[in-house]
């Protein structure tokens, strides 16, 4: 067993025991060794219009998947800086003590082609993370996410965090998969003499146009 | 380690889409929440979350207990959704449940931030009685992805009967 099959084991008994609030009501907690599944469901925002889509984000990229790997995350913001406490509100500041606990996040390294909106540039990096994945015996399934796989391109409306991985602003509207001309047949989707953008989702009913993203683009670029 | 990276890319190759129930609920109409205690701006939206469901005649009842393994965290979160239910599951029945609130979405996007917890509250406690994200339907639903949050806060009819149905 080397040293990465034994950590994972480790994140992966720390993820159980705080799910299951180290219960014995729970009979899966009862048994080490029994498969652990645990079901994510995700309240997202909806955006009215491309426009809207592109104004939350704060970076909007084309890129490829390079490499996928599953990580457990603690997604939890630390105020630990008193100045940041100060200037908590009531309403950003609910109070309590949350207790933090690593996720499991599939994470993927997309390779920037393009960069409309944002501080990073093509032929860089950036990492984007989405709920889910398996370690050990533990998984996280995610119905929601969108498939990231290599071998394609995609635009991805991201929101950018310190000390995390990126992630997408939801799972209906914020990815779009770049075509070869030619070989789409959904409706609704933008053509040009090289390529077509197309929804990830097909429950998404906004269309990304090459134009929006040249707009985008435009915009930064004037800022 | 490639076992692992394959099974995560297997399982991300199936994307469900909106389904008015998800395969999987509460075993029992009485479902214990453990005692939470936050500030009075989210406290009390939070509180009467619970009464919205238990007042709406879906025949379930939210109680708060010391000792529940079903929790509720409100924090800040490095993510992009404003409320996530992780559900531990055996079969069709959610052996316990965590529902995390995101102070850092709600926060900017409410205009009504006791309206906007309820909804978002409301919504993530549904996935606990069977009930699925983002329907596909023409009824006003506390499930939908596009309701606006700053004013329901409470289950609808199309809610309350689809969770009647499964109890």
């Amino acid at each position: 067993m080397n040293k990465n099959r034994v950590l994972t084991l480790l994140l992966s008994s720390i993820f159980i025991l705080s799910v299951v609030g180290c219960s014995s009501v729970t009979p899966t907690a009862s048994s080490s060794n029994a498969p652990m599944t645990i079901i994510a469901s995700e309240d997202y925002p909806s955006y009215a219009s491309i426009g809207d889509l592109s104004e939350r984000a704060n970076t909007i990229v084309k890129g490829s998947v390079i490499e996928t790997r599953v990580e457990a995350v603690n997604d939890i913001v630390q105020v630990t800086d008193a100045a940041n406490e100060n200037e908590l509100t009531p309403a950003s500041d609910p109070g309590g003590e949350p207790s933090s606990f690593d996720k499991i996040y599939t994470i993927h390294t997309i390779q920037i082609a393009e960069s409309y909106k944002g501080g990073y540039k093509a032929g860089e990096h950036i990492e984007v993370k989405q709920l889910g994945g398996q370690l050990g015996n533990t998984e996280i399934i995610n119905d929601d996410n969108l498939k990231l796989i290599p071998a394609k391109d995609y635009v991805l409306f991201l929101e950018t965090y310190e000390d995390t991985p990126a992630s997408l602003l939801n799972s209906v509207q914020s990815l779009y998969v770049i075509k070869p001309a030619g070989k789409s047949n959904q409706p609704g989707q933008q053509q040009s003499q090289s390529e077509v953008i197309v929804s990830a989702n097909p429950e998404n009913d906004l269309s990304l146009q090459l134009t929006d993203l040249q707009e985008i683009q435009n915009e930064q670029k004037n800022q | 380690m490639s076992i692992m990276l394959f099974s995560a890319i297997a399982m991300f190759g199936s994307t469900i889409y909106a389904a008015t129930f998800l395969t999987y609920g509460y075993p029992s109409t009485t479902i214990p929440i453990r005692t939470y205690n936050y500030t009075s701006a989210w406290q009390t939206p939070m509180d009467s979350s619970l009464a919205n469901w238990n007042n709406a005649g879906a025949k379930v009842q939210f109680t708060k207990t010391s000792n529940s393994p079903n929790t509720i965290t409100v924090g800040n979160f490095n993510n992009t959704a404003y409320g996530v239910n992780y559900a531990s599951v055996s079969g069709s029945q959610v052996v316990s449940f965590r529902i995390e609130l995101n102070a850092s979405t709600i926060t900017p996007d409410a205009t009504n931030l006791s309206n906007f917890i309820q909804s978002v509250f409301v919504h993530e406690l549904g996935h606990s009685i069977w009930l699925g994200d983002n329907p596909t339907t023409t009824s006003p639903s506390i499930m939908s992805y596009s309701r606006n949050r700053n004013s329901m806060t409470k289950p609808q009819t199309f809610d309350i009967n689809n969770v009647r149905s499964k109890y």
